[in-house]
């Protein structure tokens, strides 16, 4: 039996959706410019679409016969410039790790144990995190197919029990805010889904992977964001706004026959998806250490991205001003931009001038 | 002195601990020198002409052994000797079927090797005769219980297959037992477990083929397939982890499956086993491959995934709809043994809000009034419950009930009223106890997590709970069992597997297309770690 890849696509679009949605329930609001709450919802369907736009040189980039990561192709051009974008990616992946890391220590410690010292449930998170990548992709993505249950029935949870509170009346006129200021809010929004780059970096390892999963996964996940949102304004309505996490303050009010307070069971679940998220980057900086010094460590490599990781996140969540001075910053959107579309559309272009320069010569 | 006897060369490999410090020099530390090395030397490639030479070789080499039988005696005017081992041979055979006949040979030609030959053409029609050429040959064929003619002035010897050694009868499974099933069980030996398996799958294509393992005990281990639905890499790389296994003694089939799994830790064993033949039937007929390990009633099953042990003959027998009922309640409490006490010490400690408004108040009350903290006396009763435990499995069974009572009567109802443990804290343990008898293929791992999950869950509440768990997730999902992923089929899913996992689909349904194992879901895509 001919064994190539490592995960099916199922597998790893799970990773990326879980990923994603730790990023939806840890999103801090009033970080940057304040939408009102009805401009929030049209902010996050902009978003969406932004994202399937951001997408297309992700589409271009994927070939119909089994494409080699973007490394893979970068390599093929030259060596140094292979050596380029995996450091870009990784400056990337490391800061997206430090940022994610800092928004779970900021959700453990101010909800969760709010009297104590939560740098060491990070690092817990971070050796559970560094445990799963060194077990490999398939250990993540299984996991992933597994976790995907109990999140989405926690969210399903959370919405059904809420419906009854959800009311119209809450929603504001629209476009009481800034236009500019919708856009802005908008585009950042979908820089926070940075997934896109790691269907660049680990396509070789997926099993039939093709256009169809990656529109199928932005649908989806382009429809829970949506749905949250709406819930979010509908059911929290101006309350929200003078709250850190409103996915928290959803799951305190979901209510279920005599048991009350499903809060830190809800938020416990959701917290696992930091975990995936954290084995699923750990992964890619071993990937791209091992594409710039070629030397496979996977051991070393994993453990210099946990410590790394680790000392970025005791920086920045020293408190809530620095964590949002780092999250607020353009640097998000930089990444985002640079990886998502930068990147493949400069790889293609490098390709397609090679090929000239070749049938010249 | 080992409890297996004069152990020999037992050497403990440095070569992880060059990992850690850096020495990267192979050596090798010797526990024990050899015990007489020098009898090896001493024994002859060749069997001997003189008889005298031959029967000293066996007491050199068999040394003060009491169950060393030589008997001298003479046919046609020529010196020959039976030797066996006592208890090894039947007796009534041994007398009939090859002393009386030998010793009544008459032939004409009397020359010893002319006597030979006659003895060997005699039709001794209830065993099988052998011949062995070389002493090794001769002292296998000894040790397996054969009766050795030995004729002097041949260099050749007889092996007439006599064996009769006490062997405990056909029982019903005393692990595995089943409400509809057949109530026999494997037992000891390989040859009568064979016979149970070809009893049930009359099928040419089931093929038991047979390993030696262990240098010393030199113990018969036996490959069963099926020739058309296993996979030929699967069984190639059995037989290849076998032939690798250093083992000097095989104490049971257990001490094989180390070898046989992947190598590198897990919780999670990713070898299964069972004592029905019918189960062992039904699993070669989805491509497994089972080993039979002679002296062993436990028989090895391999690919193995981790919703098999929630399985059982019953399910198999029983309505569909209940079958589906059992198995949701033994998934149910594998999680209740695993996590119920670490989540009940992480919601005592941590997340008392999670308690219905109706009971918190005697629950908290209830967990305040004892003197230690909920996570100490958790790990207490945890203990005190797995020594009543222990105490119970191996002590004589009347003991054993007494153990009991004073396990949960005695110390139980006293502790609960001295105010040492919470009511509501026995409650959770008893529960937990009784789910974890429900799969008890699952009891190692889920005792151990249980202690872990008592720990983290006191220090680290419910989101310790989860962090373990993620952990417990990863290591499950990073076992690979012979290529097959162990979280199949659900990750990755297989719709045509999952018919027969939580859910049974029925025989209807299940029936019409065989699973095989190697077929499933992610067994094409590669594992790194397998």
């Amino acid at each position: 039996m001919q064994k190539t890849a490592k995960i099916t696509s199922f597998q790893f679009y799970s990773i990326l959706f879980l990923s994603r949605v730790f990023a939806l329930v840890s999103y801090v609001s009033g970080v940057r410019k304040s939408l009102s709450s009805t401009d929030e919802v049209i902010a996050v369907a902009v978003a969406c679409v932004f994202l399937l736009v951001a997408s297309i040189p992700t589409m271009l980039f994927i070939r119909k016969d089994g494409t080699p990561s973007i490394l893979t192709r970068a390599s093929c051009i030259s060596p140094v410039l292979e050596k380029c974008i995996a450091a870009v990616y990784l400056v990337s992946i490391v800061y997206t790790g430090i940022v994610t890391a800092s928004r779970f220590e900021l959700m453990i410690g101010s909800l969760l144990f709010p009297e104590t010292g939560v740098l060491v449930f990070v690092a817990a998170m971070l050796f559970a995190a560094a445990y799963g990548a060194y077990r490999g992709i398939e250990s993540i993505g299984r996991s992933a197919v597994i976790y995907l249950i109990p999140v989405l029935g926690a969210l399903v949870f959370v919405f059904a029990t809420l419906i009854n509170k959800f009311d119209v009346l809450n929603f504001t006129p629209v476009y009481t805010s800034e236009i500019p200021d919708m856009f802005d809010s908008a585009y950042y929004f979908c820089a926070r889904t940075g997934e896109l780059g790691a269907v660049l970096l680990l396509l070789p390892d997926v099993k039939n992977h093709s256009k169809k999963h990656m529109y199928n996964w932005i649908f989806a996940l382009s429809a829970v964001v949506i749905v949250t949102e709406l819930m979010v304004s509908g059911v929290l309505g101006g309350f929200g706004e003078n709250q850190l996490f409103n996915m928290y303050s959803l799951s305190v009010l979901a209510k279920f026959g005599f048991v009350e307070r499903l809060d830190a069971i809800i938020s416990c679940i959701w917290l696992i998806c930091a975990g995936v998220k954290m084995s699923m980057i750990f992964y890619i900086c071993n990937l791209l250490l091992s594409s710039i010094l070629n030397k496979k460590r996977k051991l070393v490599y994993i453990s210099a991205s946990a410590v790394a990781v680790f000392a970025g996140a005791a920086v920045i969540s020293v408190s809530i001003l620095r964590f949002s001075e780092v999250v607020s910053s353009p640097l998000t959107v930089i990444m985002f931009t640079f990886t998502i579309v930068v990147m493949p559309l400069a790889v293609m272009a490098a390709e397609k001038i090679k090929e000239k320069r070749n049938e010249k010569a | 002195m080992g409890i297996f006897g004069n152990y020999r060369g037992i050497t403990i490999s440095v070569k992880r601990m060059k990992n850690f410090f850096g020495k990267w020099k192979k050596s090798k530390i010797a526990l024990s020198q050899p015990v007489e090395d020098s009898i090896d030397d001493k024994i002859p490639d060749g069997i001997s002409k003189n008889l005298q030479d031959n029967t000293v070789m066996l007491y050199e080499l068999f040394g003060e052994s009491f169950d060393l039988v030589i008997k001298p005696s003479e046919v046609c005017g020529n010196k020959i000797a039976f030797v066996a081992l006592d208890g090894m041979y039947d007796n009534l055979l041994v007398s009939q079927a090859v002393i009386h006949p030998v010793c009544e040979t008459k032939t004409a030609d009397v020359r010893p090797v002319s006597v030979y030959e006659h003895i060997r053409q005699l039709r001794i029609g209830e065993c099988d005769t052998k011949e062995a050429l070389l002493t090794a040959d001769a002292v296998n064929f000894l040790i397996s219980g054969c009766l050795l003619l030995f004729v002097d002035g041949v260099d050749r010897c007889l092996a007439f297959s006599v064996q009769g050694y006490p062997k405990k009868g056909i029982e019903p499974p005393a692990s595995e037992q089943q409400e509809m099933g057949s109530h026999e069980g494997f037992v000891d030996m390989y040859k009568d477990n064979v016979t149970l398996v070809r009893r049930r799958f009359k099928n040419p294509y089931v093929r038991f083929e047979t390993v030696t393992v262990g240098k010393e005990s030199n113990t018969t281990v036996c490959v069963c397939y099926h020739a058309k639905r296993a996979s030929p890499e699967i069984v190639n790389d059995v037989k290849g982890r076998l032939q690798k296994a250093k083992l000097d003694i095989v104490a049971g089939s257990g001490a094989l499956i180390p070898f046989l799994e992947n190598k590198r830790m897990s919780f999670f064993s990713s070898v299964g086993y069972t004592e029905r033949p019918d189960v062992f039937c039904a699993k070669l007929a989805e491509g497994r491959v089972g080993l039979i390990v002679d002296g062993s009633p436990t028989a090895l099953l391999m690919p193995y995934l981790f919703i098999e042990n929630f399985h059982s003959l019953d399910d198999y027998l029983s309505r569909p709809y209940y079958a589906v009922i059992s198995r949701i309640l033994k998934i149910v409490c594998f999680f209740i043994a695993s996590f119920l006490p670490g989540t009940f010490v992480a919601v005592g400690t941590f997340h008392q809000e999670i308690f219905p408004s109706e009971v918190i108040f005697e629950i908290v009350s209830s967990l305040k009034n004892t003197p230690f903290p909920l996570v100490v006396e958790c790990v207490v009763i945890h203990l005190i419950y797995e020594i009543v435990r222990e105490a119970g499995l191996r002590m004589p069974k009347a003991v054993g009930h007494t153990v009991s009572i004073v396990g949960a009567l005695v110390i139980g109802d006293a502790a609960v009223s001295a105010g040492l443990i919470s009511a509501p804290m026995l409650i959770v343990i008893a529960i937990t106890a009784i789910a974890s008898a429900v799969t008890p293929s699952l009891h190692q791992p889920s005792s151990v997590l249980r202690l872990i999950f008592i720990i983290v869950g006191g220090i680290m509440g419910l989101y310790g709970i989860m962090l373990g768990f993620s952990l417990v997730i990863a290591d499950l999902c990073s076992v690979s069992s012979f290529g097959v992923p162990f979280t199949a089929p659900f990750s990755p899913f297989d719709f045509y597997a999952s018919r027969d996992s939580v859910f049974f689909a029925g025989w209807k349904s299940v029936g019409k297309r065989f699973a095989q194992i190697h077929k499933l879901k992610g067994s094409d895509i590669d594992a790194e770690n397998s």
